[in-house]
């Protein structure tokens, strides 16, 4: 028994030795980042000549990223913004979404912020046969997430369309957020 | 190792070395630096058997001096777009090797628009145009010119609308602009609740 455990810790040894003196370059130095440790943020939404893209969401509306902020329900371009003229998710049918079919050329991805997160599927069931007879595929989210996918979707430079309605309830907030807010409704015309 | 021998040869040899060069360059006038002894021999040997010819190269030939100051140089080239041969190239490969600006809508609009569809521009044209004069522009008058069907150019009307841009009166401290949707605003007549009123809901076809 115990000449058995000598080999098996002969046996370790022999390996932690091999392991240490492995001439494969791969286990010497661990993967990863390994530059000057100097890195650069780009922010899209500060790039004007990029696209439109949305900075802000409140229960009103939206913020954009040319200094316009837009009030209710939107239905935004890539470069160009219209008012979407509904209550919320309930009235979104073919008809509310009958611009998105006439348009040529045909739109890639249509985002559609749903205001709060809705469980009850049934609301989606007319969206699919939209979406088949139109070819047009459909991404259905939060409108909280929803604006940062169309922002992203922009900036790679496709045929995108949001279609996103103001969240009554918001989820995901920072406190610097709450004392940006307090100091806009104190002066609502300064850019914070 | 040639650097630190020169250096222990010569110690003071860089010692306040711009100083001195700038004090030599400002000297007004300026010593030649001697030529080389085999240099030095050939000129004076010059100098003894062609004295004539020396001295009268030292004198300003004024014929020369003319002819010099008339040479006047014209170019005659043609512009290189000119001189360059076209590519012609049978194959169907891009020509046109401009930079292009970006599209104003993002994507490049098609040259014919199919039977029953329109572009972006187009319907954001017409949208502000009905919601400026909806009587003159209205969807009939929309449907025929774009040859749309009339129920569809009724539910784009009705549920897309241009916005109508706010700015604030005071323009020297704001940098903000807002825009509402250009529906009959309610909230402009003080008395009335600011709720949006509910003909505007879905449902009511015939606005």
């Amino acid at each position: 028994m115990i000449i058995l455990r000598q080999v098996s810790f002969l046996k370790c040894i022999g390996s932690v030795i091999r392991r240490s003196i492995s001439t494969n370059p791969d286990l010497r130095n661990p993967r990863g980042y390994d530059d000057d440790g100097k890195t650069s943020v780009h922010i899209l939404n500060k790039d004007e000549d990029l696209a439109l893209m949305i900075d802000g969401y409140s229960q009103v509306g939206f913020k954009l990223n040319n200094r316009v902020t837009v009030l209710g329900p939107m239905v935004i371009f890539p470069r160009s913004v219209l008012s979407w003229n509904i209550n919320d998710i309930n009235d979104v049918n073919d008809d509310s979404l009958s611009l998105f079919k006439v348009l040529v050329p045909k739109l890639d991805i249509i985002v559609l912020g749903t205001g709060d997160k809705v469980t009850e599927r049934d609301v989606f069931a007319s969206f699919r046969k939209f979406s088949k007879d139109h070819k047009i595929s459909f991404e259905i989210l939060p409108t909280e997430t929803a604006c940062a996918t169309f922002n992203f979707l922009n900036a790679e430079g496709r045929n995108v369309v949001g279609a996103l309605i103001p969240p009554q309830t918001i989820l995901h907030f920072t406190d610097d957020d709450i004392v940006k807010s307090s100091l806009r409704y104190d002066n609502p015309f300064v850019r914070n | 190792m040639g650097r630190a021998i020169s250096k222990i040869k010569n110690p003071l040899r860089d010692f306040n070395l711009e100083n001195r060069a700038h004090k030599l360059i400002s000297k007004p006038d300026k010593q030649a630096a001697p030529k080389h002894p085999k240099d030095q021999e050939d000129l004076n040997r010059i100098k003894k058997e062609y004295n004539a010819s020396f001295q009268e190269s030292l004198k300003k030939n004024e014929t020369l001096d003319k002819h010099l100051k008339d040479v006047f140089v014209v170019s005659h080239d043609k512009p290189i777009d000119e001189f360059m041969p076209k590519i012609e190239s049978k194959r169907p490969l891009p020509q046109d090797r401009s930079q292009k600006i970006d599209f104003l809508f993002g994507h490049k609009e098609p040259d014919n628009i199919p039977l029953g569809k329109t572009t972006l521009r187009k319907a954001l044209l017409f949208i502000s145009k009905h919601q400026e004069d909806p009587k003159n522009y209205s969807a009939e008058v929309i449907a025929h010119e774009h040859n749309l069907p009339l129920k569809l150019v009724n539910n784009i009307l009705e549920y897309y609308k241009v916005f109508q841009v706010y700015v604030p009166e005071v323009q020297s401290t704001t940098k903000a602009t807002f825009a509402g949707p250009s529906r009959k605003p309610a909230f402009q007549f003080k008395d009335e609740p600011k709720v949006l009123p509910s003909k505007f809901k879905k449902g009511n076809d015939d606005t």
